[in-house]
């Protein structure tokens, strides 16, 4: 690329070895090199959400699905992706587990099965565990969905710093909630590492999950 | 960069211009060598410093002491510090007055103009919209800046302070209430960047106030090539004192 | 210009202006998300273009889909998701605009789904427009 110039010029003085160039340029050449370098280790992934640096034990629970009771710490070891949301949620929450299922599809199964998806209903007053369990499953038959007492949901979605209220609705929908919708990343030590926002495709996703299986 | 820089003398139609053209190359490598150099002095210097990304801050429902509904979503896009206290707290002179320092050192501090919140949390169950605004008024609390509520549903009380913001209270059996002094500072996505707990040599105001100005900082930077910079200060854990 | 061009011009312009009333409004892109049979609710997508010069609202949708149907907007802010029924006045559409109900948007809610969302499905959508009136679109059901 350097040596462009040079090979434009006219008439170069026959004295002048185009080899001088040559040396100069090599440091900027080393230059690049080491710049790429320190991008690249600067950028080893470039994650689809806030990455959290501190080490922070993801808070465990334990809730209730309709095939049992279902802890964080029964995932050790595993990916887990935490969701809150409520199965009369017609748009963003089918768009969120949507999502979530193509990334896992994306996975090898290797790592798919390295990988669980916890869906933490919000609305525990009409969300039974059947319903969650059917619902959930729908979009990928290892997908679990857990709900609770009012109470140890709201406990739990306040440790997960996820806000939420059920809202206005109409006659026919009845109350709608409103609810943070980030999904949540735990990694394979137990500890939440990533906040991802609503939006997020699944191939970045997939490349998230990827790098945090590795 | 070097490309330009490279390519530069052959736009111009000088008779000397293979000699400009070295003169170029020299600067090119010159510059290139900076960069090596500012690589590694980046490293041992650490020029930018940036404060952890800690853990998430709770997702909370609040009643301020105007009655008004103050969630944690309501709070995101601006650096809100908490602190911890009720109105009839006898010993808590020390946190409120920091938060007044905090409160006054906004004015002057480098923010570069971004948005600052103060939220007082009660963590005594007994208060109300009107003890609070009782007590911030005798703080002398800005209402513009500084908030004073209690969590809506009592029941979260615990999950919100010690839970999420990780600060020890307990009531006592003569119903006085023990609380520990806590600032924490969050970010605009709700995160917690840091925790002052313990008193150091350099007071809490002044910290807290650097700490503010650094975050505005990599806010600032937030997007293009400056990221980068912050996204390395992050990874050699740069972190500010 | 010569006679015969005329002729030509007059009748496309007849022609357009014939069908200028009814194709004021176009829908296009109508789709909907395959979701599990247990959820009770369901969501509608589509593009609504407007050929006309005023402006013209997306007032009510029915389908026999869903026990009722009802216009929504998901709202975004800072992380927070909320839904609530669009006003009364319903969805906009600018003259020579267009409106688009997308994944977390503006959307139709299927409220009390009547029958399975399965890919590959189709369903009428029955639209009314406060000046268009009434048009039918089919919904495709599919992922994406």
């Amino acid at each position: 690329m350097t040596d462009t110039p040079i090979a434009e010029e006219p008439t170069p003085p026959p004295s002048r070895s185009p080899w001088r160039y040559a040396l100069v340029a090599l440091p900027l050449v080393i230059a690049g090199l080491v710049f790429w370098w320190g991008y690249n280790r600067a950028q080893p992934h470039q994650f689809s959400g806030a990455v959290i640096q501190g080490v922070s034990a993801a808070p465990d629970f334990t809730l209730s699905s309709d095939r049992g009771p279902v802890s964080l710490s029964d995932y050790e070891g595993k990916v887990v992706l935490l969701y809150f949301g409520y199965t009369f949620c017609p748009d963003v929450c089918p768009t969120t587990l949507f999502d979530v299922a193509g990334a896992v599809e994306d996975l090898s199964d290797d790592e798919a099965e390295d990988v669980q998806l916890v869906f933490v209903t919000i609305d525990p007053a009409r969300d039974t565990a059947e319903r969650l369990g059917q619902y959930v499953r729908h979009f990928d038959g290892r997908f679990v969905g857990v709900t609770g007492t009012e109470e140890e949901i709201g406990s739990v979605a306040t440790l997960y710093g996820i806000y939420y209220r059920a809202g206005e609705g109409t006659e026919a929908t009845g109350y709608l909630m409103e609810h943070t919708a980030t999904l949540l990343v735990v990694d394979r030590n137990g500890n939440l590492k990533l906040v991802i926002p609503f939006g997020v495709q699944s191939d970045a996703m997939a490349s998230d999950i990827r790098y945090m299986l590795r | 960069m070097v490309d330009t820089a490279a390519a530069a003398p052959s736009t111009t139609e000088e008779p000397r211009l293979s000699k400009r053209g070295k003169r170029w190359l020299i600067a090119a490598a010159v510059s290139a060598s900076l960069v090596v150099g500012s690589v590694f002095a980046f490293v041992t210097f650490q020029p930018i410093q940036v404060l952890p990304r800690v853990r998430l801050a709770p997702g909370f429902s609040l009643i301020d002491s105007y009655s008004q509904i103050v969630t944690s979503e309501d709070l995101r896009g601006q650096f809100v510090l908490y602190s911890f206290s009720y109105s009839s707290c006898e010993t808590c002179d020390s946190i409120d007055e920091t938060m007044l320092e905090i409160q006054e050192g906004l004015e002057s501090a480098d923010i570069r103009g971004l948005p600052v919140r103060l939220v007082t949390i009660s963590v005594d169950a007994e208060d109300t919209p009107a003890t609070l605004a009782a007590y911030a008024d005798s703080i002398g609390a800005d209402p513009d800046i500084w908030t004073f509520a209690s969590v809506e549903d009592d029941r979260f009380l615990g999950d919100v302070v010690a839970g999420g913001f990780n600060t020890y209270f307990a009531q006592e059996d003569d119903g006085s209430i023990r609380l520990d002094r806590t600032f924490v500072l969050v970010d605009g996505a709700g995160i917690i960047r840091n925790e002052y707990k313990y008193q150091t040599q350099t007071s809490d105001t002044e910290r807290i106030l650097r700490h503010l100005g650094v975050l505005a900082e990599e806010v600032e930077n937030s997007t293009g090539a400056a990221s980068l910079a912050y996204e390395a200060a992050h990874l050699f854990l740069c972190y500010a004192p | 210009m010569s006679r015969p061009l005329v002729g030509i011009l007059t009748v496309l312009a007849l022609t357009a202006a014939a069908c200028g009333s009814d194709a004021d409004i176009e829908v296009s892109d109508v789709w909907g998300r395959p979701s599990p049979a247990v959820a009770t609710n369901g969501a509608f997508y589509m593009v609504i273009t407007n050929n006309a010069d005023t402006t013209d609202h997306l007032i009510s949708v029915a389908s026999d889909a869903c026990g009722v149907a009802e216009l929504h907007e998901s709202m975004m802010s800072d992380g927070v998701m909320s839904m609530s029924p669009v006003d009364a006045a319903g969805i906009e559409v600018p003259g020579g605009g267009r409106a688009a109900l997308e994944v977390g948007g503006l959307h139709v809610m299927c409220v009390d789904k009547q029958a399975d969302f399965v890919a590959g499905e189709t369903f009428d959508l029955s639209l009314e427009f406060d000046n268009a009136g009434t048009m039918v679109v089919e919904a495709e059901i599919r992922e994406g």
